[in-house]
C-alpha cells in the first residue's frame, strides 16, 4: 500500500509540474533513443550536411550548438521544423533535434524540451548514427 | 531493523534512478518502465510459485522479484548511458522495453499494470493465496492486452506527423505556430 501511494504521489506530482510548453508528457517518440526511422531526409541540402558524416539537426529559437562530437546544424526554420516532425498543431514547435546518417537519411526525430542538458544523449545518437 | 533497512534501501534505489532520470528530462520513461519492470517482477513470483510468498518480516522474496524485473526493465537506459549504446527493437527483451512505450495511454495503463501486480503480491503475502493469484494473473493479462494494442512505430516521417498531435501540414499555419512559440522563453545552453 505504501508503495502504491507513494508512487501515485511521485506521479502526479510529476504530471501536475509538467511544463504545458512541452505539451504532453507522454510522448512514446519523445527521447525514445532508438533510431527508428529510414528515409530520405528532407531538404538536406540546405542543412550543412557532408556525405559520409552523419549530421544532428537541432530546431530550436536562440539556443547554441550542443557539444557534440560530430557535425551540428541549429535552425529555427519553420519549414524544417514541420518537415521534421517538430511542429505541433498545439503550436510546439521544439526544441528537438533529428539525425541525419552519412548517406542523407533521417534516422531519429524527438522533441526534447530539456536540449540544454541533454548534449551526451544527442552524441549517442550522434555516434550510433555512424 | 530489518524492515527498516528494506525501505530504506528501497527509496535511495528509486530515487536514484528518478534522479537520473530527472536529469535527462525523462520521467515518462522512468514510471513507464519502473512500473512494468516491478509488476512483472512480483506477479512472476506469485504466479510461479501458486501464491505463496514470504508472510514475515519484510517480505525479501518479494523486493527482490520487484528489484529484479525493475533492472531488467532498466538495462537498456543503463547500455544507453554506460555504453553508449542506443536502444533496439530486440531489446523488449528487457520485459518489453520498446513496446511499452507504444501501448494505450502508457502511463496509465502500466501504473494500472503496477498496482494490480502490487495488490496481488500484497494478498498472497497475507495469505489468501486465490486472490494473489487472480490479481497477478489479471496484472500480465492487462499489460499482454496493452501490447497486442500497441500503436506501430513510425518508419517515415510522414507516418511521425500522423500522429495526433504532431505537426500542422500547412505551411503558413506552421509557420504562425512557430512564430509565437518562438515568443516563449528559449531553452539555454551551458557550457
Amino acid at each position: 500500500v505504501l508503495t502504491v501511494a507513494v508512487s501515485a504521489v511521485v506521479l502526479t506530482a510529476w504530471l501536475a509540474g509538467a511544463d504545458p510548453r512541452s505539451g504532453p508528457p507522454f510522448d512514446p517518440l519523445q527521447q525514445l533513443g532508438m533510431f527508428y526511422l529510414d528515409e530520405p531526409a528532407p531538404l538536406l541540402d540546405g542543412l550543412g550536411h557532408t556525405r559520409g558524416e552523419p549530421l544532428l539537426l537541432v530546431v530550436c529559437t536562440g539556443c547554441e550548438a550542443p557539444g557534440v562530437g560530430g557535425r551540428v546544424t541549429v535552425t529555427d526554420d519553420p519549414e524544417v521544423a514541420l518537415a521534421y516532425g517538430r511542429l505541433t498543431d498545439d503550436v510546439r514547435a521544439g526544441p528537438g533535434y533529428a539525425v541525419i546518417d552519412g548517406d542523407g537519411r533521417v534516422r531519429y526525430r524527438t522533441f526534447d524540451p530539456n536540449l540544454a542538458a541533454n548534449d551526451r544523449e544527442m552524441d549517442v545518437m550522434l555516434q550510433g548514427a555512424r | 531493523v530489518r524492515r527498516a533497512l528494506t525501505v530504506a534501501a528501497v527509496v535511495g534505489f528509486e530515487s536514484y534512478l528518478y534522479w537520473q532520470y530527472a536529469a535527462h528530462g525523462a520521467q515518462f520513461h522512468y514510471f513507464i518502465h519502473g512500473f512494468t519492470g516491478v509488476a512483472a517482477g512480483v506477479a512472476v513470483l506469485v504466479l510461479v510459485r501458486g501464491g505463496r510468498v514470504s508472510t514475515r518480516g519484510p517480505a525479501l522474496d518479494v523486493v527482490l522479484a520487484a528489484a529484479a524485473g525493475r533492472l531488467l526493465s532498466a538495462m537498456p537506459d543503463v547500455l544507453f548511458l554506460a555504453a553508449d549504446l542506443p536502444h533496439e527493437r530486440w531489446m523488449d527483451v528487457f520485459v518489453a522495453h520498446i513496446s511499452v512505450h507504444f501501448v494505450p495511454a502508457p502511463v496509465a495503463a502500466t501504473f494500472t499494470v503496477f498496482v494490480l501486480a502490487v495488490a496481488g503480491a500484497t494478498a498472497a503475502a497475507l495469505g489468501r493465496r486465490l486472490a494473489g493469484l487472480v490479481t497477478a494473473g489479471a496484472a500480465v493479462v492487462l499489460l499482454v492486452v496493452g501490447l497486442a494494442a500497441r500503436a506501430p512505430i513510425p518508419r517515415t516521417l510522414e507516418e511521425v506527423r500522423e500522429r495526433p498531435g504532431i505537426a500542422l501540414r500547412c505551411p503558413l499555419l506552421a509557420s504562425t505556430a512557430f512564430l509565437q512559440a518562438s515568443a516563449a522563453p528559449p531553452p539555454t545552453f551551458e557550457g
